[in-house]
């Protein structure tokens, strides 16, 4: 800190940190911004949060495949699941299950027809090349009373939503 | 430090402040580029809806969820990518039961059965432009967008393309094939290949032209829209009537190709 530190008043020093800290913003904001554009508001992928018909409409015991939304609704004494119908190996889409109606998720079965992946009614891979379940996702209800499902929030398989 | 400081005060003062100024600008066009990204018009109908949401809520819980819910991005893909409808942007209670008399825009749409709105959008029968998030822009009321938003009767023109038959719901479409006919405006023009050949063909009349404004122009002063043209005036019809026809001109064209791919192939699903 010598001569050169009096030379520097007061305002050659506010003008001059001033001008660095608008030249960081500047430099920086463009920088972080670009990391932003990385990040999409919106994709064209295909919806991520699914509306399927009325609640009531689902009577308890059934269990509804939708082949164009890829997604499986089951509805049970104890609510709602839904998992996805696409196979996490190669991603085809499973068969619907087959079961008794009502029957315990345990005895029900769908297959995958690529490579032969069997899974039960929680998802569980009971053989084939599968190498782990299916995603179940969050279920809501719209305000019109629809069944809602998030394929975003993945849940446990075992999670019911409770009407 | 002392070093880089004591170079600093070699620089003329001069420059000190043109740095300064400069670099104030830059900061400040990046940041009135970052809030003019931010500050969009569908915020604040979120914001508008968000607290009608918070009024009209029932229970502790809906109030709860109300308030907690932020600014969304929301889109309807049909078919596809073939159309992305974002009204539902600033229409939010378009299918909220408690928004059954609300006011634009909030209002709730009468559900119609077999077009559920996840898979046809909003575009593909009141038109404007799906994918913009200004209310301008959306209604597609705006230069060189071909298709605005029908407002009124003249909605009943897209019940055409895909349920050609009288539907009840349409009146229009009937009455203003009634007043084609009654005009004899068949002695000019061919619609599916009955009619005369002086005018131009109307079987697909609805895609060249599609905003109903054009339509209404024309009958009053085909020349002043279509110069040249040899198309006598009818101004001399009732407005109503000029809706209808309009309404039935708009009504000519083949269907969404949106529409056309919804199904899903059956070798996607596993089932025959
Ligand atoms: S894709 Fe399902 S088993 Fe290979």
């Amino acid at each position: 800190m010598s001569a050169g530190m009096d030379e520097l008043t007061p305002r050659r020093r506010m003008l001059l940190g001033l001008g660095w800290v608008s030249f960081l913003i500047s430099l920086l904001g463009p920088v972080l911004a670009n990391v932003r554009f990385l990040f999409p508001n919106v994709v064209y992928e295909g919806e991520s949060v699914l509306k399927l018909d009325a609640l009531e409409k689902y009577t308890v015991g059934s269990i509804t495949f939708f082949a164009d939304k890829k997604i499986v609704l089951f509805r049970e004494k104890d609510g709602f699941r839904a998992c996805t119908a696409v196979c996490p190996h190669l991603r085809c889409v499973i068969t619907p299950f087959v079961g008794a109606p009502g029957a315990s998720p345990d005895i029900l079965r769908a297959r995958c027809p690529c490579h032969g992946s069997t899974f039960d009614g929680r998802g569980q891979v009971l053989g084939g090349p599968a190498p782990r379940g299916l995603d179940f996702f969050h279920i809501t209800k719209s305000p019109d009373g629809r069944v809602v499902v998030d394929t975003r929030k993945v849940v446990a398989p075992s999670e019911h939503f409770k009407i | 430090m002392s070093n880089s400081n004591h170079n600093d005060s070699h620089v003329p003062f001069g420059w000190v402040v043109a740095f300064a100024a400069l670099s104030v600008c830059a900061a400040l066009f990046f940041l009135l580029s970052v809030w003019k990204d931010y500050d969009r018009e569908w915020r604040g109908y979120q914001r508008t809806f968000r607290e009608l949401l918070v009024e009209r809520a029932g229970t502790e819980e809906e109030r709860k969820a109300a308030l907690s819910s932020g600014d969304q991005f929301e889109q309807i893909i049909v078919a596809g990518g073939e159309r992305v409808d974002r009204c539902v942007m600033c229409h939010r209670g378009v299918e909220h039961p408690a928004f059954k008399d609300a006011d634009q825009p909030f209002a709730r749409h009468p559900t119609i059965p077999l077009h559920p709105f996840e898979q046809f959008g909003c575009t593909v029968c009141h038109q404007g432009q799906g994918r913009a998030t200004s209310v301008q822009d959306a209604h597609g009321e705006v230069p060189f967008w071909e298709e605005p938003l029908l407002r009124g009767g003249f909605i009943q023109a897209s019940c055409g393309p895909c349920h050609a038959g009288a539907l009840k719901d349409a009146p229009l479409i009937q009455r203003g094939k009634l007043l084609y006919l009654m005009n004899g405006c068949l002695a000019c023009h061919k619609i599916r290949g009955a009619g005369g050949v002086v005018g131009p063909d109307l079987t697909f009349a609805g895609e060249r032209r599609k905003d109903p404004k054009w339509h209404i122009e024309h009958f009053k002063f085909p020349q002043k829209v279509s110069p040249g043209s040899a198309m006598p005036a009818y101004g001399h019809l009732k407005p109503e009537d000029l809706e209808a026809l309009t309404v039935y001109m708009l009504s000519l064209r083949r269907a969404p190709s949106a529409l056309a791919l919804a199904a899903p192939r059956p070798a996607a699903t596993g089932k025959k």
